[in-house]
């Protein structure tokens, strides 16, 4: 058996898929080659640490944040709803510069009857002249203010709208009046929006609940802007996440369940070929021979204790403590090369 | 592990089973997300969009395949949309990589590696090899799981995760070389 045979062994031997005859190949080649042992050390390590990667979790419920989203039951009601509030700007502008070149004509008309009067009239009616074209002139930045005010109460409707719907589901005996519409302060859509995924909240019932929510601070205009569906998290997620976002939070989770004892136990077979050893509760087994790391466990929740040899050198018994706290006895099989329930 | 039953009553169309069942894998979910984009951000949008895309098609799970493979194909799916979209914008700098190590700098060999290291040695995995890694240790799948999630024959599972496996031990190694050094 060549190297790069034994490799492929070595890799599947990582994932516990070999069986005892593959196993056997597998050792008595890295027995004497030293630069497979070595990679089968490294490979074991590498393993090891890749399982030992946090268990990241989220820093709010995604289920809570997107609650509002996922409506009545229909996602495609939702776009709809999403949609119309992405028309709005765009019937805003176009109203917007229709209003403009209406002005700009009023200016330039009235440009044109001061040049006439001017041409025929006095200084009298030069005065006049001059009061009419400000006044026109004037006309088109008050109109864009009113329009955009309108605009804003339409959005901030749309915004209340999804999970105003929800809330009048989730609770359908609240009466109708609480879903009107009409002008809400502005503070008050945001806290509906994505105020309602806050942590903490469970299910419907408690996530449609109407008062603020005081994690969010952000301008009701932003939110106008950015109500997707599909794109759930434009907010970044910051205003509702007890957690700076930007700061990366894997590294230390205590949410992790990884228990770190650092305690280390061996015991060597009565053979003196192989030796056992826990750290962190976790077994590995050595042959003694070249010291070659030929089992390491899959970090699990569980810890092991007490490690003993059978007699005849065969197997290493020792107890399994799950996360729970449940003891049970385990053996490790040399001719195996893995763990099981001990009978 | 999601109950059967909880499964079917979602895709009767019980909002409440479905908004249960969603909570059950958003951590699964997120998780592959995050070791798959290597940032927190993409990570919560990338599940999110998961958890919205496994609400609206959750008619179209089908019990032949395991529930959380057919989960982990919707997120991986999206991640790997992502990754390949921002590609031509990110680059982990070398140096930056190599000076990052800080708190590591007295090592042994075979010292442990921290989980920040693997992280972004992970982040330098083709999408494939990547994804396959992740699953592998991320979700404990076993090779046919990973084959499943991914529409991908046994033999390739197997090879992305071996090669994968030796690009990450050399990128390690080589890093804690430079870290010691460095």
């Amino acid at each position: 058996m060549n190297c790069p045979e034994v490799m492929e062994l070595m890799q599947r031997h990582v994932d516990g898929d070999l069986n005892a005859e593959e196993t056997s190949h597998m050792l008595d080649h890295v027995g004497h080659c030293p630069d497979c042992a070595a990679m089968l050390q490294r490979l074991l390590h590498l393993s090891h640490g890749l399982e030992q990667l946090p268990r990241v979790v989220p820093p709010y419920s995604l289920v809570d944040a997107i609650l509002p989203q996922l409506g009545n039951g229909e996602a495609a009601g939702a776009e709809t709803a999403d949609e119309t509030v992405a028309l709005v700007p765009r019937e805003r502008r176009a109203a917007r510069s229709r209003r403009e070149w209406m002005g700009r004509l009023s200016g330039v008309a009235a440009v044109a009857i001061v040049v006439g009067l001017l041409l025929v009239g006095g200084p009298r009616l030069f005065q006049l002249g001059v009061g009419n074209s400000q006044m026109d002139a004037g006309s088109a930045p008050v109109a864009s203010p009113q329009k955009a005010t309108t605009f804003s109460a339409n959005a901030d409707q749309h915004q209340v709208a999804s999970p105003q719907a929800d809330l009048n589901k989730a609770l359908p005996d609240k009466p109708a009046a609480t879903i009107n519409p009409a002008p809400v302060p502005k503070s008050e859509p945001k806290s509906f929006g994505f105020g309602a995924s806050v942590r903490g909240s469970k299910g419907l019932a408690s996530s449609s609940s109407p008062s603020p929510t005081p994690a969010l601070t952000k301008e009701p205009d932003q939110a106008a802007a950015t109500p997707r569906a599909t794109d759930p998290v434009q907010d970044k997620g910051g205003p509702v996440s007890p957690v700076d976002p930007t700061t990366p939070t894997p590294t230390s989770p205590p949410t992790m369940g990884i228990k770190r004892q650092n305690q280390a136990e061996q015991a060597v077979s009565p053979d003196g070929q192989w030796k056992a050893v826990l750290t962190d509760g976790q077994l590995q087994l050595i042959r003694m021979s070249d010291e070659t790391v030929v089992y390491d466990s899959a970090p699990d929740s569980g810890t092991r204790s007490g490690l003993a040899w059978k007699d005849d050198s065969t197997a290493v018994t020792y107890t399994y403590t799950d996360a729970e706290g449940n003891s049970s006895n385990r053996s490790f099989l040399i001719s195996e090369m893995k763990e099981q329930t001990a009978p | 592990m999601v109950e059967p039953a909880l499964i079917k009553a979602a895709q009767a169309g019980d909002r409440e089973a479905l908004v249960s069942l969603l909570r059950e894998i958003e951590q699964q979910v997120y998780r592959t997300a995050y070791y798959l984009l290597n940032h927190e951000q993409d990570a919560l949008d990338a599940a999110q969009e998961a958890l919205i895309r496994i609400y609206t098609k959750i008619d179209s799970y089908e019990e032949k395949a395991q529930f959380r493979t057919w989960v982990q194909r919707i997120v991986t799916n999206i991640c790997i949309d992502k990754f390949r979209r921002k590609r031509p914008s990110v680059s982990i700098d070398e140096h930056e990589l190599v000076f990052q190590s800080g708190d590591n700098v007295e090592g042994e060999v075979l010292s442990a590696y921290a989980s920040e290291e693997i992280r972004e040695a992970i982040g330098k995995l083709p999408d494939h090899h990547r994804t396959v890694v992740v699953l592998r240790y991320l979700q404990d799948f076993s090779y046919n799981e990973i084959a499943d999630s991914l529409g991908l024959p046994l033999n390739t599972v197997k090879s992305y995760l071996f090669r994968a496996r030796q690009q990450l031990q050399v990128l390690l190694h080589d890093y804690q070389k430079g870290g010691v050094r460095g």
